[in-house]
């Protein structure tokens, strides 16, 4: 095994031509992301070294709370993304799916750290803090999708819900297959990475510990771990908000609150 | 001797809509006995089909009683309550599946509709096998707003509520839709109607409400409220 290249500062900052390349298409085709782009350019790194160098400090300290509180933060700041995707805002819906996010996330969590990788202490952060970011931002996308694509079909199928009302369905009922619908859409890029492993791609994470000099065998097994964390993070997640959003549709009475679309 | 009244209102009024303060419809008053007919007339737009969701609780009342079979139908269980008075929306809709599978839609709570059953009831109102077995969202507007009462007709309902039911339909399929709903009258059942179509009100026959700015007026026959919305409104 070679040890890992290390890159200079100015070569990192070479990749950064890249983005030339990407304004350059955006101003062709006249998308208006030249700005955004831009941006996403420089603050994407700058919030990564700031990382960096928390996980640091955090990882030499190796203090229980330390490690809750870092991951409460990405918690809350995965729910108020997640929310503010939503094409209909709705009142607490972020506190909702941050709840959400926090099931999802616990579950998987907890029997990575109890059955397969029983570290020493349980909050050891060089893992939780890994596993706990890709649980978050994966789950994180999966509800959006599904909320999105919920609110598309109860926008585009009012009377069909209202029809199957007028006739003694219950509101969960009258949604039910808009509801499968958005929740298998939200699992697809999931299961997308899983059927594709190693054929089209390989993993973020395999590659990563690849290139940083770990056995391939042994960077396989945390990549098939975390798949398998993640179908089940994902699932929790995007289930439990729909669920939330749907609560938010119906009065008690099972009248459709259209009004909210 | 009179027949039992099933279905009655005394000053009600509907919730304000979200974001109004007044609600639209109020001091609405009416007494229907099995086998009789409703009629609620009125322009369009002047409240008739928030006037039916407010009898089947698909919009909630501020004010006012409602009762069916003697009892506070707004304190009954809305689901229960809903399967004894059905509502038939003005536009129908498709769902996945055959006319057939669409007529034998029911809430998964109550038992599954038999399909012959369901074809005889659909060839009553002119739903033959060749349509009954088309996918629903290629049959036409009028041949799914019947398979829409057919549905709701067995379900066995007290109350049937319905929406211009025969605005859809030409000549042939309204006397066939007339004739149905003639069955299910003299089977005691009751009909709350809402149209603007003079011609479904003397079919039926019965009582009439006339719906005008906010709220319900005078109970009279159908025939007599047309001509006192043709002169005043």
């Amino acid at each position: 095994m070679h040890p890992l290249v290390d890159i200079s500062w100015w070569r990192l900052s070479a990749c950064g031509l890249c983005l030339i390349f990407a304004v350059a298409v955006s101003l062709r085709m006249k998308l208006g992301i030249e700005r955004t782009l831009t941006i996403a350019s420089i603050r994407g790194p700058l919030q990564l070294f700031a990382v960096g160098y928390a996980l640091s400090a955090i990882f030499a300290v190796r203090n229980p709370l330390l490690v809750i509180a870092l991951l409460l933060i990405m918690l809350s700041v995965a729910a108020r993304t997640g929310a503010g995707r939503l094409s209909r805002p709705l009142p607490h819906i972020a506190p909702l799916l941050g709840v959400s996010l926090a099931c999802g996330t616990a579950i998987s969590l907890v029997v990575m750290t109890t059955l397969v990788v029983p570290t020493e202490p349980w909050y050891d952060p060089q893992y939780l803090i890994p596993f706990g970011g890709m649980l978050l931002g994966n789950s994180m996308n999966a509800a959006s999708l599904a909320g999105e694509r919920f609110q598309e079909e109860l926008r585009a199928r009012r009377l069909h819900i209202e029809t199957l009302l007028c006739v003694g369905f219950s509101g969960p009922d009258s949604v039910h297959e808009m509801f499968a619908r958005s929740l298998r859409a939200s699992m697809i890029p999931t299961l997308n990475a899983f059927m594709v492993a190693g054929i089209v791609q390989l993993p973020g994470m395999m590659t990563g510990q690849i290139l940083a000099g770990v056995d391939p065998l042994m960077a396989v097994k945390y990549q098939v771990l975390i798949f398998f964390l993640l179908l089940t993070s994902v699932m929790t997640t995007s289930w439990m908000f729909l669920s939330f959003l749907r609560s938010h549709y119906f009065t008690p009475t099972h009248q459709f609150r259209s009004d909210l679309l | 001797m009179p027949s039992p009244v099933i279905f009655q209102a005394r000053s009600l009024a509907s919730a304000p809509f979200p974001g109004d303060t007044q609600p639209w419809l109020s001091g609405i008053n009416f007494s229907l006995s099995r086998g009789q007919v409703l009629h609620a007339l009125g322009r369009s737009g002047s409240g008739k089909s928030t006037f039916l969701r407010l009898l089947n609780r698909l919009q909630d009342a501020s004010a006012g009683a409602l009762e069916l079979a003697g009892e506070n139908a707004l304190a009954m269980p809305p689901l229960d309550f809903r399967h004894r008075v059905q509502l038939v929306l003005q536009t129908p809709v498709a769902f996945d599946g055959k006319l057939l599978d669409n007529i034998c839609l029911s809430p998964p709570s109550r038992p599954a509709v038999d399909k012959e059953r369901a074809r005889d009831a659909a060839g009553t109102l002119g739903l033959d096998v060749d349509v009954l077995d088309r996918r629903a969202d290629t049959v036409s507007v009028g041949e799914l707003y019947r398979g829409g009462i057919v549905r709701a007709l067995l379900a066995a309902p007290e109350v049937l509520l319905l929406d211009e039911p025969t605005a859809a339909l030409d000549p042939a399929s309204s006397a066939q839709v007339y004739a149905a709903l003639q069955r299910f009258l003299d089977d005691d059942g009751a009909i709350v109607c809402a149209t603007h179509d003079s011609a479904t009100a003397s079919a039926l026959g019965g009582n009439a409400l006339f719906i005008h700015d906010g709220t319900a007026k005078n109970m009279d026959t159908p025939d007599a409220l047309i001509r006192l919305g043709e002169q005043g409104n």
